[in-house]
């Protein structure tokens, strides 16, 4: 297809169109790959979550209203850190993508206007402006939809994802697994502790931790590595513990099922299933 | 209005550099090791095109990590996707007989 400049051929360029296509057919065959479809969606569902239970337990009131309530904002930080969490063990993941697609442009203003209408909501609560209970469930719902639309989509194609990039749970690296081990017992401190009187240490060392994570980044214990490794097996169980740690925070606002008892049962299963997660499958399980 | 022929690009006369661009796409991010697998390539003859499309803008290369592994990345900027879908154009213009 060598061809002197302005002296490029009909048979010439339909070489070289072609060869366009072709390896756009390659790329297209390649990605989206289940694997970041269904990763993609577990970001929607975990950002949208955090971002409800956030407005729902500190939003539409003010801030005399949440702390006399019960509710307190240094439970914020059992949404935060593992949201942060999941912002650099999913950084990791994607690294074992070889192809990854850019969102749309259009995409970009549509986060923009979300995280603006959030933000806004956060002003309105903390200046103490009321506003209509419904957008607390609102925001999240349109963040959900935006977010999720695309992968939902890709996951109808159904691109099967290549062996080396497939998701299955094999025995991590020892850094991985005190990693793991850790992360668990950090949230089950959180969960064991948010009904006492130490919980807002806990809640200091905790967000100290994911601050410390951040030098270690490029560590083989670090967050980023640890995502890459984990499988199926370890993003259940981080989902579960996740989980909890945001419903704990609505019942501590809300209810006033959350004992020091259960708090302590919570804790103890979260950090049992991660601790769990971070030991099996062990090298001779496979 | 210039003619499209008028947008053939020297950057993607090779065929190396072409096909890179063709890989990226509007929106495609890819990583060293698969594009040099996806395109057939050499490491060195790669690297030196994505090297030369670098230089003038028309991709971006970051840097990932995985643990202390580097995982080098190569995306196209906004001014390579329009040089790059100018030259389709040109390339379409050239087989539709508009010479």
């Amino acid at each position: 297809m060598d061809s002197e400049e302005g002296e490029v051929s009909t048979s010439d360029a339909a070489a070289w169109l072609r060869n366009h296509d072709q390896i756009q057919d390659l790329v297209n065959r390649r990605v989206p790959t289940r694997s970041q479809a269904t990763l993609s969606l577990w970001g929607a569902l975990v950002l949208a979550v955090y971002v409800g239970v956030f407005l729902i337990a500190f939003g539409g009131r003010t801030v005399h209203e949440t702390v006399s309530n019960g509710g307190d904002y240094q439970f914020s930080n059992m949404l935060l850190v593992p949201l942060l969490a999941f912002s650099f063990l999913v950084n990791g993941a994607r690294e074992r993508m070889g192809i990854q697609r850019k969102p749309a442009g259009r995409s970009w203003i549509l986060y923009l206007a979300i995280f603006v209408a959030f933000m806004a909501l956060g002003v309105l609560s903390l200046v103490g402006v009321g506003y209509p209970w419904w957008l607390n469930l609102l925001v999240p719902l349109l963040l959900f939809v935006t977010l999720a639309i695309t992968p939902l989509r890709q996951l109808r194609q159904s691109v099967k994802t290549p062996e080396t990039e497939r998701w299955v749970t094999k025995p991590l690296s020892r850094p991985t697994r005190w990693t793991t081990a850790v992360i668990g017992v950090t949230f089950g401190l959180l969960v064991a502790t948010s009904t006492s009187r130490w919980f807002p240490i806990l809640s200091i060392i905790a967000f100290m931790l994911i601050l410390g994570a951040l030098i270690g980044l490029r560590t083989r214990w670090g967050l980023p590595r640890t995502g890459y490794e984990w499988g199926p097996w370890q993003w259940v169980a981080f989902g579960l513990a996740t989980g909890v740690l945001f419903l704990d925070v609505a019942l501590l606002t809300f209810t006033p099922w959350m004992t020091t008892a259960v708090a302590i049962i919570a804790g103890v299963l979260v950090a049992a299933v991660m601790v769990l997660a971070a030991l099996f499958p062990r090298a001779a399980d496979r | 209005m210039a003619h499209p022929r008028h947008q053939w690009d020297d950057a993607f006369q090779t065929p190396i550099r072409f096909s890179l661009m063709a890989a990226l796409g509007t929106n495609a991010v890819i990583d060293f090791r698969t594009l040099r697998d996806l395109l057939e390539a050499d490491d060195s003859v790669l690297s030196k095109a994505v090297s030369h499309l670098e230089k003038i803008g028309y991709v971006k290369v970051t840097k990932g990590y995985v643990g202390n592994r580097p995982k080098t990345w190569i995306g196209s900027t906004a001014k390579g996707t329009r040089a790059y879908e100018a030259h389709l154009r040109a390339l379409r213009a050239i087989t539709e007989g508009a010479l």
